[in-house]
């Protein structure tokens, strides 16, 4: 990243900057904001955001105001223009005052990056500040019915026409695609050539004419992902980034985003509780048999945040490969791992169909275990979503292992 | 001043050239040199490169490089399964002595161990480090009660170091090997392990160290040792992954090599997910370590517990993909598995430090 100027402490007293911190956070954030995080309250921005708690909207304000809803992007674009060890203390402050993100973006996780590594200037200018202020929600629209873990199969044509790109075909798995209002989108631009060589990176407005999505009810009940149907969606060619047929290493490089970026998005661990104060609610603790393997969980978690940790040093020091697929796959299983666990525990309880009205949800616990049931359903996704554990193990062996291909 | 990572880096170097040189597993084998009791010329060389005083203050005569070069040094000796208890002789007594009050003592014991003129070995029960010899006055003696178990390659040092459970604080006696009766027993790693057991013998009581420590300022002592010995064991993961991989690569079956074959790739990858975590698990626990972090405690035990689990995995994933090979006595691969489930039970298994991890976060 360009512009790594910083700008909040010209002098590099990182002791300074962190006591500023520390004190601006007391003073702004909300009061309101320091109970558990509902799953309503998360803040995902865009143009039809609700907020269900009103702090929510002045948090996004004040941190957006500061550049702090994308610490390490450049102030010109609406960032803080934080360098890492900055960025870390504002991390670590924020941690410790209990805040919460200001900002949950695939805007900010997965464009953003890849904008400021192929978008050009006025790409960068027009599509950044939206992003970091939560006025713009984005939605990544890369599978389809027939290109799931062969991505590079997918067949959403985008045909020229004068001034505009001319769209036709349909996405699935679109991560609220409902809620968003622009989409980053692989499209086919060349259907004559290798299918790696004939795909480009469209962005567009969901708003345009020709576009229609369809929410997709799961195991769970909820309707996170979405069918995206385009009919003769016209995109103004200016919405094209980085060359023409030069769309696949983009797409790649999005995914080491996204998968670098799973713990923080799709898991979504600060939806919830602890899992050791649950465990020890109710008694998941007392007996040794039970202990160990609770012990065991949180150690394969507290050993993944680690190496996530360490990975990110390495993204943010330039290394970024294909490393990120170990986090992706580890955070697959330790997050279905954790729900197995917790279904263990609660037992038939958990296991209610909150569809049929006739049982009655009798207690905090209780409604608990049901949400967290609804977790469990939910993290079956985790190693499809994404890329499969399957396609992240096959990029290991090649990239990493230096296995030979078939 | 502990380390840079530069420095690290650099004596990781030299060291591994001179075990490649001096000590490699397949020097061994070619010499056809026992390593039962300890490797003496390993434990000899890496002094002379200076490993003594890694551990000790600089001001007592070391170099206070800190754990993450110690596990480095750890790592290269496990990478070769050279057969020396690194943490009980690079690591322990150079805690246990800079913990001395007694000025003289310090200054006796520190600086002849940081040259590597005197050679100690903290000696711990192997199964529960925590286990100590239980002391009693008698008089102007001390009487010890009490067993530690497998104590690794004893026959390398002329003088180990009894922690001593005595007045409510935790104590530590030099001895001599042939003060306390001992039981030597080899084990399928071709390691030697004595269990020492002490009936109430006598020993002077002014003949212990200044040092008192209570139960926590040990259990951090453990902490430092815990992580050495989790070092050592990645290195021995490491190399045992390495040769598989390698060997996917030119192992041919149906006319390819048999790493194009998804389900072997799978299962490679699977591996080094693990051993990944692994090593990002021992550098952060080493970093927490040197940086005095209060989550050092169970972070080493996070690392122990892991690699223990990993090295399980490992080692027999290592043998499946090797075949038929694997399993000849002329091949290495079965001696890093042979040596990886004995260092599984060393100095607490993968639930004794899932046990300890939980009692740290206060589970």
């Amino acid at each position: 990243m360009t512009e790594q100027a910083t700008a909040e402490s010209p002098s590099g007293d990182l002791a300074v900057f962190r006591e500023d911190v520390r004190r601006w956070l007391a003073e702004n954030y909300p009061p309101s904001m320091r109970e558990a995080l509902p799953t309503e309250e998360l803040s995902w921005g865009g143009r039809d955001a609700s907020f269900t708690n009103p702090d929510t909207k002045i948090w996004l304000e004040r941190m957006a105001a500061k550049g702090w809803t994308a610490p390490t992007l450049p102030v010109r674009f609406g960032g803080g223009g934080l360098d890492a060890p900055l960025a870390t203390i504002l991390r670590e402050e924020m941690a410790s005052a209990n805040a919460r993100t200001p900002l949950i973006s695939f805007g900010l996780s997965m464009l953003a990056p890849v904008l400021l590594e192929y978008g050009s200037e006025e790409q960068l200018s027009r599509f950044l500040p939206p992003i970091t202020k939560g006025q713009i929600r984005w939605c990544q629209g890369y599978s389809e019915p027939n290109a799931g873990s062969d991505l590079a199969s997918l067949r959403t044509s985008a045909v020229r026409d004068g001034e505009h790109f001319v769209v036709n075909g349909s996405k699935i798995w679109t991560s609220y695609a409902d809620k968003s209002d622009w989409i980053f989108c692989l499209v086919r631009t060349d259907a004559s050539v290798p299918k790696h060589l004939g795909i480009s990176f469209l962005l567009f407005d969901l708003s345009s004419p020709g576009v229609e999505r369809r929410p997709i009810v799961l195991i769970s009940g909820e309707s996170p992902f979405c069918e995206v149907f385009f009919n003769d969606v016209r995109v103004p060619v200016e919405n094209l980034v980085g060359p023409l047929n030069g769309g696949w290493g983009i797409a790649k490089r999005l995914l080491q985003y996204e998968r670098q970026n799973v713990i923080g998005s799709g898991l979504r661990p600060e939806s919830r509780r602890d899992l050791d104060e649950i465990l020890r609610d109710r008694g998941g603790l007392n007996d040794p048999i039970k202990r160990d393997r609770a012990a065991q969980h949180l150690m394969h978690a507290d050993a993944l945040a680690i190496f996530t940790a360490k990975n990110a040093r390495r993204v943010a020091a330039g290394a970024a490969d294909a490393s990120v697929s170990i986090v992706k796959v580890l955070a697959a299983k330790s997050n279905q791992a954790r729900s197995d666990l917790l279904i263990d525990m609660y037992g038939l309880e958990a296991l209610v169909d909150t569809s049929d009205p006739a049982p009655p949800v009798d207690s905090m616990a209780h409604e608990e275990a049901i949400r967290e049931a609804r977790g469990w359903l939910r993290s079956r996704a985790n190693s499809i979503e994404g890329g499969t554990s399957e396609i992240n193990l096959n990029i290991l062996a090649k990239a990493i292992l230096g296995l030979p291909n078939a | 001043m502990v380390a840079t990572v530069e420095d690290v880096t650099a004596l990781r170097d030299v060291t591994r050239t001179w075990i490649t040189e001096h000590a490699s597993i397949s020097r061994a084998r070619a010499l056809g040199r026992s390593s039962r009791g300890g490797d003496g010329e390993a434990l000899s060389g890496l002094l002379e490169l200076g490993w003594g005083g890694g551990m000790v203050p600089e001001a007592d005569g070391g170099t206070a490089l800190g754990l993450t070069a110690m596990a480095a040094l750890a790592e290269e000796c496990g990478r070769e399964l050279v057969a020396l208890p690194v943490a009980h002789i690079f690591v322990g007594p150079a805690l246990v002595f800079a913990a001395c009050e007694d000025l003289s003592e310090r200054a006796r014991l520190l600086p002849a161990l940081a040259s590597g003129e005197e050679r100690f070995l903290l000696s711990l029960d192997s199964i529960a480090p925590n286990v100590l010899v239980e002391g009693e006055q008698r008089g102007g003696s001390i009487a010890l009660r009490g067993e530690l178990r497998f104590v690794p390659d004893v026959g390398l040092v002329d003088r180990i170091i009894l922690p001593v459970r005595f007045n409510g604080e935790i104590r530590f006696l030099i001895v001599s090997p042939s003060e306390v009766a001992a039981v030597r027993r080899s084990l399928v790693d071709r390691r030697s392990y004595t269990t020492l057991f002490c009936q109430g013998d006598l020993f002077p009581a002014a003949s212990l160290l200044s040092a008192r420590l209570s139960e926590s300022e040990f259990e951090t002592i453990c902490s430092s040792i815990y992580l050495t010995a989790s070092a050592e064991a990645l290195g021995a993961v490491q190399s045992a992954f390495d040769m598989t991989v390698e060997y996917l690569k030119t192992r041919e079956q149906f006319g390819k090599p048999i790493g194009s074959f998804q389900a072997l790739q799978h299962r490679a990858a699977q591996a080094l997910c693990q051993v990944a975590t692994l090593r990002a698990v021992v550098e952060a626990a080493a970093a927490a370590g040197d940086q005095n972090d209060r989550r050092f405690d169970h972070l080493a035990s996070l690392a122990k517990a892991l690699s223990c689990e990993t090295s399980r995995l490992v080692m027999a994933e290592a043998i499946q993909l090797h075949g038929g090979i694997g399993m000849t006595e002329e091949h290495d691969v079965g001696l890093y598995f042979k040596r990886g489930r004995v260092t599984e039970f060393l100095l607490g298994d993968a639930h004794a430090h899932r046990a300890r991890y939980a009692d740290f976060r206060e589970l």
